[in-house]
């Protein structure tokens, strides 16, 4: 049974997203936990990880375009299934008066670059190579006092 | 240290208990995305073996409180999942009658004090309720759960101090994943080992592997045994890690994805899956039965805040001020 993918709502403010990046085509089954689409709201760029399974049947828009949250984002369902009738449905509802037109005419942004994103998704990734839980250095001052409770 | 010798229906418990734990965070997660869910949300996902192994350890009358990534410590002390959940949509069924929501969870009868918001600001609580427990002569613990981040407060200072002068029967718990928010321990002081904080108030302090819920146990039970018999406040320090933001809307740029897989490899349920399998204590099949029967939990979970009741609006001005007539309510 096909089920509709909504654009999710990443942040408390977010009230459209852009796909920045498909990781799945048409065609390509889809796990519960699988990145399917990058997601740039408005505070920074999200990978959005699927929590439904089945095969990619739609995507609702291309790479660098915008749509509001709760539009149709992807329709996941068994391969070769019809989703017309599912699609149709669902943007006869509740999604209508304002939000269906601007579904469709979301301009394609030019190249979303990394740069135009918000300065917390710029923040350099910091290799923590010593902070892994099982090596715990113990200070000679303490040698006495603390039991180590380390279990590997 | 030796180590404990524990039993099939200990691992077992485990087993069952940090899966909920997780697959009720993943549902949150997916409930959020989906405006079921809205305001704040921390999940816990990467630390349950913190809250599993100090449930094998402490008893109905202690005190939990934590900070705001909240919703498993309920479950240390017995509330059922349905009402941290129905407390998430903000229904009335909720265990804070849907009027606290993520970062506020309480139950009086559990002696769950909450959830707090406050970055530290549950640290000198804690003390507060561990002396009230004091000066009441019962010999109830409690647990007051922190983060890498409060432990840079001001407040933790005077709180173990005075915890330590008085003797007072709590055990302090850095949940130390490594980041407050976005900033690395080792951004933000030159003391980079937490534990030894304790030393500087002669307070009794470890280290703890908690990727491993036995490490968490052993630990857990020295600490409390030690606050129960009078001696005064245990530090510890649990070394985990969260596999999602510290949010619902951080991308979790400053790590790499390399470090994320390496905790993840450690993954405490994983590990207890493996032990469950090798020393034959369960069947494929059992296990299969208790991932079914947790979902069956979750969903339950759901179907019961979904069908909840928001708070009539006569609740808004109730449980705000314990004195009825104060100035700044007007009806």
């Amino acid at each position: 049974m096909a089920q509709i993918v909504k654009m999710p709502k990443l942040s408390d403010t977010m009230t459209e997203g852009v796909v920045s990046k498909w990781h799945k085509s048409v065609g390509d089954t889809v796990k519960n936990g699988d990145l399917l689409a990058e997601i740039e709201t408005d505070k920074a760029t999200m990978e959005f990880e699927s929590f439904q399974d089945g095969v990619l049947l739609y995507r609702g828009i291309e790479e660098g375009q915008a749509t509001p949250v709760d539009a149709v984002l992807a329709i996941l369902g068994e391969a070769g299934e019809d989703f017309q009738p599912i699609l149709d449905e669902y943007n006869k509802g509740a999604a209508k008066p304002t939000e269906e037109p601007k579904a469709e005419t979301a301009q394609p942004k030019a190249e979303p670059k990394a740069d135009e994103a918000p300065a917390t998704a710029e923040v350099k990734a910091q290799p923590a190579a010593e902070s892994k839980p099982a090596e715990v250095k113990k200070p000679h001052y303490l040698k006495k006092k603390v039991q180590v409770l380390m279990v590997a | 240290m030796a180590k404990t010798k524990f039993s099939k229906e200990t691992y077992l418990m485990w087993y069952e208990q940090m899966l909920l734990m997780r697959k009720f965070e993943e549902r949150a997660g997916q409930l959020y995305i989906q405006q079921k869910i809205r305001g704040f949300c921390h999940l816990y996902i990467g630390q349950e073996a913190i809250a599993a192994g100090a449930m094998s350890t402490i008893k109905a009358d202690d005190n939990v409180i934590t900070a705001y990534r909240d919703h498993v410590h309920p479950f240390i002390k017995g509330v059922e999942p349905k009402y941290v959940m129905a407390e998430l949509f903000g229904k009335s069924t909720g265990v804070s009658k849907g009027k606290g929501g993520s970062m506020h969870m309480f139950s009086q009868p559990h002696r769950v004090f909450g959830g707090h918001g406050i970055v530290g600001g549950q640290i000198p609580l804690g003390a507060g309720i561990a002396f009230a427990e004091k000066y009441k002569g019962t010999n109830n613990v409690t647990l007051c759960y922190m983060g890498d981040g409060a432990v840079r407060q001001g407040a933790l200072h005077e709180a173990f101090n005075m915890a330590m002068l008085w003797k007072l029967p709590v055990v302090f718990i850095i949940e130390n994943n490594n980041y407050a928010m976005g900033t690395s321990v080792e951004r933000t002081s030159n003391v980079i080992e937490l534990y030894t904080l304790g030393e500087s108030y002669d307070m009794p302090a470890a280290p703890v592997n908690a990727m491993s819920v036995e490490a968490v146990h052993d630990a857990m039970e020295i600490a409390v045994a030690h606050c129960r018999e009078g001696k005064g406040p245990y530090l510890l320090e649990m070394k985990t890690y969260r596999y999602r933001g510290h949010s619902m809307s951080d991308p979790a740029k400053y790590r790499t994805k390399e470090e994320v897989e390496e905790y993840k490899a450690q993954d405490p349920i994983q590990r207890v899956l493996t032990t469950l399998l090798e020393k034959k204590y369960a069947s494929e099949a059992q296990v299969e039965a208790i991932n079914e029967k947790v979902n069956l939990i979750v969903d339950e979970c759901v179907k019961f805040s979904e069908e909840s009741p928001f708070p009539d609006a006569s609740e808004l001005y109730k449980d705000v001020y314990a004195q009825e007539d104060y100035p700044f309510i007007r009806e």
